[in-house]
């Protein structure tokens, strides 16, 4: 129940996958902070803003690669109860989401390349009006989620 | 082989109106500016009137070529200019069998007849009202025998939710509710539009008294521009007068003789004073419910009573006889007494309970759902009279006010109640009260949020979507208790699933827990 926190954890590689894109991220954080830095020097804004220009590009670097990928692997939680899917997720804004197996209409996967290079799965669950994403899912994982999901769908006889 | 029917030739007569209602202003706009436009005027009146002719010629030849028939178990409409396209319906589908009458159709006592069903539509303009009425007997009737023949094919009888005719006479139909000219003229004065009107229009009034004084001061104050301002008051109150009178016309045109009926699981709205329409609609396939009571409707004891359905149909027509169907809310009881809704309730909608919620909101809550709001207004007004406008600060403050004001409201007032199958949500608004009441069976999704913030204080955030129209509303009960987020998210797991699903699926529930059962154990 509430007391009871969700069962399933995310598995530990799976931040490997959280921290390339994290990295890949902070190279446009950096182009951005580099093009400030251009035209501080070539219009001759104040000096002490470089300081600025570098100092939060690092700041954004160390924290998505090294802090918020730990943070998101311990946050994001999920469980298949009997009729209900639980979905625990969020950093600072913590929901708790359940979602009846009945309601469910039908799951999406989402794959790239990179998720594919790290062997992960991104899978939105849909019902008639809302849409609910469990993120970064083993492959075998999400399968086996998927196949018991939508099995459990095939009982449901309701159409709304 | 089948027994092709044609449609009414009063066909011919709606047709031309709706046509000509479509070209009368071009050509009557051609017709008088001809002198303007140099003779061009001429040509393009009379190549209007070509072009009304063409259009109503293949109105003429599609009415010829329109024929519909019942086969088996589907109603088939086969039409076309050129080509002819079949387009069919399945009958164990339809939904609803609603009719629109305008003045013409109500002239040659004819009906257009749209029969629903999820996802499809068919559009039958016009027939005879005698021969609609046939026709939606019959589909009724042979959709019972449909059914029937297949509960008995199958082992476990089939779900249906979808059928109900608004023309139908097979059940016996009760009008539980009607409006009179004096009920439909009350609510207008008690709607919220008025009220919304009317207070934007006092806080306008004031301010600029507050400022006209002020920046008439160096100016002689006259007698002339006292009489002015007077005069533009009595203008703007005459304006506001006016516009309400205009108002309450259209809506007693629309909304004359206003019933609801209930026939078997299905209830009919009918209204109009021009153009009638009915609306169906299937009682199982109501998703939620809700009352909305104003400041005003309070004090005089009335409220307004809503359903919310769901609708997969793209409501891309503009005639539908529907109302508001794209987002799913449909207003049932526009005025109610509240004394009389539980009745009327447990009537129209017998599954749900609707009990009254419970005021829940602690008052370490009341600063959070005012704080930043507050901020906000001040930190804007502050800045907007410090660099652009001195009386900025005006607004600001009387914003700040309101927003006090709806913070103390909304501590006082937010709200749930839980039961076996239903939960009730009381959400108080700027200048109403909202009751939805949810069965847990419709419910999407259910969330509890929580900020590091709260829950040091041990309030929380409950979410809960539910679908209508084409897509979900969501309500929120906000800063309550953490206790009461965990009691609401505990009534919502259980392990079994409610007997009750609507109505006339009381056998299938308990299978799909069965199977999930099963499955556990494997």
């Amino acid at each position: 129940m509430y007391k009871e926190m969700p069962t399933k954890k995310l598995d530990e590689s799976v931040i490997r996958y959280e921290r390339t894109t994290n990295v890949i991220e902070s190279f446009f954080t950096l182009a951005f902070f580099g093009v400030l830095m251009f035209l501080t020097v070539r219009f001759d804004w104040p000096k002490w803003l470089i300081a600025i220009w570098i100092s939060l590009p690092v700041a954004d670097f160390s924290v998505s690669v090294f802090l918020l990928p730990y943070l998101k692997l311990k946050s994001v939680r999920y469980e298949m109860h009997p009729l209900y899917l639980e979905i625990m997720h969020g950093l600072f804004f913590k929901k708790r989401t359940l979602i009846p197996i009945e309601r469910i209409q039908h799951v999406v996967v989402k794959e790239g390349p990179l998720t594919k290079k790290y062997g992960i799965q991104m899978n939105v669950v849909f019902t008639a009006g809302t849409e609910h994403e469990i993120p970064l899912l083993l492959k075998q994982e999400a399968e086996e989620l998927r196949s018991q999901l939508i099995e459990r769908i095939k009982a449901v006889k309701s159409d709304v | 082989m089948y027994n092709e029917k044609k449609l009414h030739p009063i066909t011919l007569v709606t047709t031309a109106y709706s046509r000509l209602v479509s070209f009368i202003w071009p050509i009557i706009f051609f017709a008088f500016s001809s002198s303007r436009l140099d003779g061009f005027g001429l040509i393009l009146t009379v190549l209007s009137i070509t072009i009304f002719g063409l259009v109503y010629l293949a109105d003429v030849l599609r009415f010829v070529r329109t024929t519909y028939w019942i086969e088996g178990n589907r109603f088939v409409v086969k039409s076309g200019l050129f080509v002819q396209n079949e387009k069919d319906v399945q009958i164990t589908r339809i939904q609803s069998i609603d009719y629109s009458e305008d003045i013409v159709h109500r002239f040659f006592n004819a009906t257009k007849l749209e029969i629903k069903t999820p996802g499809k539509g068919i559009v039958l303009d016009a027939l005879s009202k005698e021969n609609a009425l046939q026709l939606a007997n019959q589909l009724h009737f042979l959709k019972e025998t449909f059914l029937v023949s297949e509960r008995k094919s199958t082992t476990e009888p089939q779900i249906d939710r979808h059928s109900g005719f608004s023309l139908q006479k097979a059940g016996v139909t009760r009008t539980v509710y009607t409006m009179s000219l004096v009920d439909i003229l009350k609510m207008n004065v008690m709607g919220g539009s008025v009220i919304k009107g009317f207070i934007v229009f006092v806080g306008a009034i004031n301010i600029f008294g507050e400022l006209i004084p002020d920046a008439l001061f160096d100016q002689a104050r006259t007698f002339v521009s006292q009489t002015a301002i007077v005069s533009i008051l009595l203008l703007s109150i005459g304006v506001f007068l006016l516009l309400f009178f205009i108002g309450s016309l259209l809506s007693i045109i629309k909304n004359f003789e206003y019933k609801v009926d209930v026939t078997n699981n299905y209830l009919t709205i009918e209204k109009g004073l021009l153009e009638v329409k009915s609306q169906t609609i299937a009682v199982a396939n109501i998703q939620s419910v809700w009352e909305k009571q104003n400041w005003v409707q309070k004090l005089a004891g009335y409220t307004t009573f809503s359903v919310g359905i769901t609708s997969d149909e793209n409501v891309a027509d503009k005639k539908d006889t529907s109302e508001a169907t794209e987002k799913g809310e449909i207003i049932l009881l526009p005025l109610v007494k509240t004394k009389q809704l539980a009745v009327l309730r447990a009537e129209i909608v017998p599954q749900f309970i609707c009990q009254p919620a419970q005021p829940v909101v602690p008052l370490r809550s009341w600063r959070r759902f005012i704080q930043v709001p507050l901020l906000i207004w001040i930190s804007l007004s502050l800045l907007v009279s410090y660099i652009l406008w001195p009386f900025a600060w005006i607004i600001g403050a009387v914003m700040s006010l309101l927003t006090i004001l709806y913070g103390y409201r909304s501590y006082k007032r937010t709200g749930y109640t839980l039961s076996e199958a239903e939960i009730t949500f009381q959400l108080p608004k700027f200048i109403s009260t909202e009751t939805v009441y949810l069965r847990r069976d419709r419910i999407l999704n259910l969330t509890v949020k929580q900020t590091p913030f709260l829950k040091k204080s041990h309030l929380g955030k409950v979410e809960v979507s539910s679908a209508l129209g084409d897509s979900a509303q969501v309500k929120q009960l906000s800063f309550i208790e953490e206790a009461d987020c965990e009691r609401i998210f505990n009534w919502f797991l259980t392990t079994e699933r409610s007997k009750v699903y609507g109505t006339g699926n009381k056998d299938s529930s308990p299978s799909i827990e069965a199977m999930a059962h099963s499955r556990v154990h494997e």
